[in-house]
């Protein structure tokens, strides 16, 4: 890339003309909380090291003011990276090659929202948790629900193509927007039509959703939104073993019901989903008490610290194998009061056949009201000096168990891995890996890391499965994306290059590559 | 305390992919990820462990923080935020590496030992008879700075007194009218120490203090204790202690229109009172509460607390317009409150907004409107 | 082939080296330099390498069908005619994953078959459509999935090759958050990007319960509200349209549902709750003959429900004879006419609905950003140079 041809001064100064000087900052707080969560950054900034650092951070108040900043800052040679609420785990918010960092939650209005077409307009800075609770008050639900909702926003759904727990029944995000609103890397503000309902001709849509800021800076979007359901029904099944439920997943799906949610956990996660949330104030963290259980009945070790426990993981692993109890599948409902009942009554043949055995509502009521707190578990695991992260991925039916299996033989000796299966097609599912593991310093640690997800993913591929479900790409996945594309890598280029042919956008993530 | 006895919580913080910062005020209206609840921790942390970054420009985001605890809300580790922040603040007051806006704010409350800068003592001798100021008292009327600055809510406690015959209660008069949580807030934990003795020495034996704010409420109750100068006066919150008295009562005249309520964070988060104020306004209203969609635990700050409206006024006043666009949107012509610090920043933030203890006055005494509600 | 053929090329080097050894084309190749049948991506692959080394441009076809807005295969002296209907045939089908995978020429009627042998249906085809699956999915940007109410693409996976011979798979997968779309590249864009070569499509297994309701109204704008409903409903339609009548005969809707006993039960429960406060008739068995419109109406949009209220109330109807309302979903439905000259009054009628010329503008510009892509791709567009001008003159028209 070519050395920028303004120095930051000049540039912040440039810069302070469109959106005012206090919108524009160079300072230290603001250039180091500007990244994003991914859990390898977390190590490095664990073992006292800061990378990534932008040279500024900008805060357009509108599109206007965005587009001059992208134009300015582009063709002075700088890199932009578009930010929201940075809380995505693939370090695809992370200004590793310095430049501007666009920061775009000034934009976090609703522009229109039409109650006969269940039309949404809103800007992309919208904070989740914020949009849908004013959605509710007026009526309407995206039913969108990332784990991440509190710390995540529209454009960073879009960019990554996110999917909520409700995905069954609403879609993906990119099974809401309509249309969006974005700039080019010359700065150009440009909208896509409206996709037109009933027709099927060719959108630019699909090819910018996903993009993850390294081909446009999205500004609003239209999305699909729904009436507020007025009922809701849970229900709770566990099945002897994953295959049995893994098959009532389908027979649901296949039956055309759509439930809101339909998760299946594995047997460890099993124990997590029913015990896990209530003990998460502790540092000692969940998983030690659950850990502790597990361990029992193989003698002492559920004594044993955290770390120590996850640093032997073959041994935790094949401890969960001996564990009792079966797997759970908790389902959520919801619609009109007929078609709540109804769902609710089909799902439950489909289970009962599949040889599920019902447990009532207890549990999916109980994880209902704990949904988001898998986001909350990170942190007492890092501080307690180990380290975790997730891989959500997906494939068809048939390969759906392979894909576990493949996963878990590959990682046996790495890291624990426990999994559950949510976000369920017609055609197959995602299988949502947690990835767990411990090493003796930050640095063996970091080591640790990128190994456990070089076999994870190495399994992936080897599987034809997906090697992102709902969390993107960014720096973490683009050379598997990359292996998964293989001579579709061709495609990928020249889309970079068709919309940043200097390659200021996001650089290094998304394309492993970059535009040649 | 000191930041150490707030490990737990840096370290929760530190790994969390910002949870709570869609309820933080300040991340929300200032829009930096420096000022989400997660760096404004990792900052703090770094202050205790004198780690850069902690040049004062860096540090000064430990300023951004309302106190309003929402965020411990939707904290599944139960974080207190505010608490260490407080004493991140202390700890660069103590090093001499306080924010320069703070040292100007300190100068100005060490005028008139009140964050206005202002002879609240005149004030108070305009608006409350020499008879009803006693030089002591069993039971006083803590107004504090806030209620004394809008005049109104301290007129309006007297109205209520006078309608339920309570005539056993004065009206503080000392010569520290602030509790003193603006040098708290500051982190100058000296200068706190040495206002809450005097205040102490001046409420000498009195046993009964009754709070219209609900910051002072929780000033002299926790904090005092805290820096070694509890109270030996049950501290409580003039509202709450009313309820009780109205049991047996009517109003004499029901108000009408649509009023909502705004939960101050102190009464609410920190005391969790949350259905005393209500109770008095069904005792008053003629309709019911619009209730808003962000109430409760879950209500927003007003952008008064944590000492940001006097460093960070711009700040300050955006959390105030959020909070009065969440009060408008529940379609209420008016606003209640119960704190006058609350009742102060969505005033000014063009809200038509009453303390509960004013309106109790003209459901009470049926003379009409306590004058002087309407802010500019 | 014949040998005259490839001396229609001159200069052509690698192509006349080629060509001989590639299956002649089983259609007609009138004024095309020659016209192959490669029946393998490989074979695909040697043809389009050796065109781009000669220059030489390259037109893929199915079965030439015209099927819904089939790119017109032009002719010309420098241009190949690339048959696909060779590469044709089921691979497999899959009937856990509910997917078909299909070799590209193989004619829409086989892939329909072979799914209801495993009775099942293909999802998005018409039972009309004739044609090629490669030229269906040409052709189709997004199919409607009838259980979320919304826009779906057309095929899970695909192979295809790609403008410099590259062959290219795609991994078959429910979803996913890997970058952009790359399908989007390929579905509904004329094979500008590449030549399908194969494909996963998307089956349906139907309802265990059917039911078809016909309804009789007397407000146009209320068969609008029907489907609308529908769409929104505890089941939403597998199948929905309305015929609206401008002379006063009002209109009629008809819908189809498919899933569950109960959800069918339930759907058409809220239906005829909807119907009785409006007082409208439902249709009784033999009244209610399915409506016989011609297939190839032609389009005015797709539109969403607020804005076809207007049509109804505010366009100038009297030029229609009536208004074909399908593919009712959560926004909107599809909007196509009968009259006199359909042609012209859907063009009226899509500048009524865009009076701005915003849609055409931004439309314009995702066109142009398209070109650069393919430019990025295929430079000198040789691969079916005819697509994208063919494509954004359909769309700006």
């Amino acid at each position: 890339m070519l050395e920028p041809r303004l120095d930051t001064e000049e540039l912040r100064r440039r810069l302070s003309a469109v959106v005012g000087p206090e919108f524009v900052s160079a300072s230290d707080a603001d250039r180091y909380a500007a990244r994003d969560m991914w859990p390898r950054a977390l190590l490095r900034r664990r073992a006292g090291r800061f990378e990534g650092l932008p040279d500024l951070v900008a805060w357009p108040a509108d599109g206007a003011q965005a587009a001059a900043v992208v134009r300015i800052a582009t063709q002075a040679g700088w890199p932009v990276v578009p930010f929201g609420a940075g809380s995505g785990v693939c370090g695809g918010a992370l200004p590793e090659r310095g430049g501007l960092v666009l920061d775009l939650k000034r934009l976090d209005r609703i522009l229109e929202l039409d109650s006969r077409d269940h039309l949404l307009q809103v800007e992309c800075g919208a904070v989740g948790e914020n949009l849908e609770r004013e959605l509710n008050r007026r009526g309407y639900t995206l039913g969108h629900f990332p784990s991440s909702i509190y710390c995540s926003t529209v454009g960073g759904w879009i960019a990554a193509r996110s999917a909520g727990q409700c995905s069954s029944r609403y879609g993906k995000i990119e099974d809401m927007v309509r249309a969006v609103e974005y700039l080019d890397a010359a700065g150009e503000r440009r909208s896509t039509a409206p996709l037109e309902p009933g027709l099927d001709g060719f959108s630019l849509l699909p090819l910018l959703v996903g993009s993850e800021g390294a081909l446009c800076v999205l500004l609003s979007a239209s999305l699909v939104v729904r009436p507020l359901p007025p009922a809701r029904a849970f229900a709770a099944f566990r099945f002897a073993d994953l295959a049995a439920g893994v098959t009532a997943m389908r027979s649901c799906l296949r039956a055309g019901l759509r439930p809101a949610v339909l998760r299946l956990y594995d047997e460890f996660d099993t124990l997590i989903a029913k015990t896990g949330p209530e003990a998460d104030g502790e540092a000692s963290s969940w998983l030690r008490d659950l850990l502790g259980r597990a361990a029992k009945p193989l003698g002492r070790l559920g004594e044993a610290s955290l770390s120590v426990l996850l640093g032997r993981p073959a041994l935790l692993n094949r401890m969960t194998t001996l564990l009792p109890g079966g797997c759970l599948l908790v389902a959520v409902c919801e619609g009109s009061q007929g078609e709540t009942r109804e769902t609710a009554r089909a799902l439950n043949a489909a289970c009962v056949t599949a040889g599920g055995e019902e447990l009532g509502e207890g549990p999916a009521r109980h994880w209902w009201k704990n949904r988001y707190a898998v986001s909350y578990k990170q942190s007492p695991l890092f501080a307690a000096g180990a380290f975790v992260d997730t891989m959500e991925v997906a494939t068809t039916w048939e390969r759906v168990l392979p894909l576990y299996r493949a996963v878990r033989e590959r990682l046996w000796r790495r890291c624990f891995v426990m999994a559950h299966f949510s976000h369920a097609y017609r055609e197959g599912c995602s299988i949502y890996f947690t990835l767990a593991a411990a090493a003796g310093s930050d640095e063996r640690a970091i080591e640790a890391y990128d190994r456990m997800w070089r076999e994870a993913q190495e399994a992936v591929l080897a599987a034809s499965a997906t090697v992102s479900h709902h969390h993107g790409i960014g720096r973490l996945k683009a050379p598997f994306l990359a292996r998964q594309l293989g001579t579709g890598g061709a495609l990928h280029r020249a889309l970079k290059r068709a919309f940043d042919p200097d390659g200021r956008m996001n650089p290094g993530t998304l394309f492993a590559d970059g535009a040649r | 305390m000191s930041l150490l006895s707030h490990k737990r919580d840096l370290a929760m913080c530190a790994f969390c992919p910002k949870m709570c910062r869609f309820a933080c005020p300040m991340a929300e209206v200032e829009h930096r990820e420096a000022v989400t609840p997660w760096w404004k921790m990792i900052q703090a942390e770094r202050i205790g462990a004198r780690r850069a970054p902690d040049s004062p420009e860096a540090a000064a985001v430990v300023y951004h923080c309302l106190s309003c605890l929402h965020c411990r809300t939707h904290c599944r580790h139960a974080v207190d935020v505010p608490g260490a922040l407080l004493e991140a603040r202390a700890a660069l007051f103590s090093r001499n590496l306080e924010d320069p806006l703070v040292c100007g704010f300190l100068a100005r409350f060490r005028k008139q030992g009140n964050p206005f800068a202002e002879d609240l003592g005149a004030r108070l001798e305009r608006i409350v008879p020499a008879e009803l100021r006693p030089a002591e008292a069993r039971a006083v009327l803590f107004a504090g700075c806030q209620a004394l600055r809008a005049e109104s809510v301290v007129s309006a406690a007297r109205r209520v007194f006078s309608a339920l015959s309570i005539d056993f209660v004065g009206v503080f008069a000392g010569d520290d009218l602030c509790c003193g949580a603006p040098l708290w807030q500051m982190g100058d934990r000296k200068g706190f120490e040495a206002h809450a003795e005097r205040l102490r020495r001046q409420l000498g034996a009195c046993r009964l203090v009754l709070c219209l704010c609900p910051t002072c409420e929780e000033t002299l109750r926790t904090l005092y204790a805290e820096v070694g100068q509890p109270l030996s006066a049950r501290v409580e919150n003039l509202a709450e202690w009313l309820g009780p008295r109205l049991e047996q009562r009517t109003p004499v005249q029901k108000i009408p229109g649509r009023f909502t309520y705004h939960d101050p964070c102190f009464a609410g988060r920190y005391r969790e009172r949350y259905q005393a104020p209500r109770r008095i306004l069904s005792f008053c209203l003629t309709e019911p509460l619009q209730e808003a969609a962000w109430a409760r635990d879950d209500a927003a700050c007003c952008g008064g607390g944590g000492g940001v409206p006097w460093i960070l006024p711009g700040p300050a006043a955006a959390a105030a317009r959020r909070r009065l666009k969440q009060l408008q949107a529940t379609g209420a012509e008016r606003i209640a409150t119960a704190c006058p610090g609350c009742q102060r920043m969505l005033g000014e933030a063009g809200g038509q907004v009453r303390d509960v203890i004013e309106v109790l006055a003209e459901a009470l005494d049926g003379a009409g409107p306590v004058p002087g509600e309407e802010h500019p | 082939m014949a040998a005259d053929e490839t001396n229609r090329l001159p200069g052509s080097r690698e192509l006349r080296r080629v060509l001989p050894a590639l299956p002649a084309a089983a259609g007609d190749g009138a004024g095309f330099a020659a016209a192959v049948g490669c029946a393998t991506a490989e074979e695909i692959s040697e043809l389009l390498r050796a065109a781009r080394a000669d220059g030489v441009a390259l037109v893929s076809a199915g079965a030439r069908s015209l099927l819904g807005r089939m790119v017109p295969a032009e002719a010309g002296a420098r241009r190949i005619l690339l048959d696909t209907t060779a590469c044709r045939g089921v691979l497999a089908l899959d009937a856990e994953a509910l997917l078909l995978r299909v070799r590209a020429g193989t004619p829409l009627p086989q892939a329909r078959a072979a799914a209801e042998e495993a009775g099942l249906r293909l999802v998005g085809v018409e039972p009309s459509d004739p044609g090629t699956v490669g030229g269906w999915l040409a052709t189709t940007a997004r199919i409607h999935d009838p259980v979320l109410a919304l826009p779906v693409s057309p095929a899970l996976g695909i192979s295809s090759v790609l403008p410099d011979g590259t062959a290219w798979r795609s991994i078959t997968s429910p979803r996913s958050a890997c970058g952009p779309d790359l399908g989007a590249l390929f579905f509904g864009t004329g094979g500008a990007f590449g030549v399908l070569t194969e494909a996963a499509l998307r089956l349906a297994p139907g309802g265990s319960e059917r039911k078809r309701i016909s309804v009789q109204l007397n407000q146009p704008v209320q068969a609008a509200e029907v489907l609308r409903r529908a769409a929104l409903g505890p089941l939403p339609p597998a199948e929905g349209s309305a015929l609206i009548w401008v002379d006063g005969r009002g209109a009629r809707v008809e819908l189809g549902f498919e899933g569950t006993a109960g959800l069918v039960e339930e759907a058409v429960r809220e239906l005829r709750e909807h119907l009785k406060s409006i007082t409208a008739r439902e249709l009784r068995s033999g009244e209610d003959a399915p409506l016989a419109v011609a297939k190839d109406l032609p389009v005015a949009g797709g539109v969403r429900w607020s804005r076809l209220e207007r049509v109804i109330t505010e366009f100038n109807l009297p030029l229609v004879d009536a208004l074909m309302l399908d593919r009712p979903e959560v926004s909107g439905c599809r909007l196509r006419v009968l009259g006199g000259e359909p042609a012209s009054l859907a063009a009226r009628l899509r500048r009524f609905l865009d009076p701005d010329g915003e849609r055409g503008r931004a439309r314009a510009a995702e066109f142009e950003r398209l070109r650069r892509v393919k430019r990025e791709l295929d430079p000198g567009s040789l691969l079916n140079p005819q697509a994208l001008p063919w494509l954004e003159r359909e769309v700006l028209a």
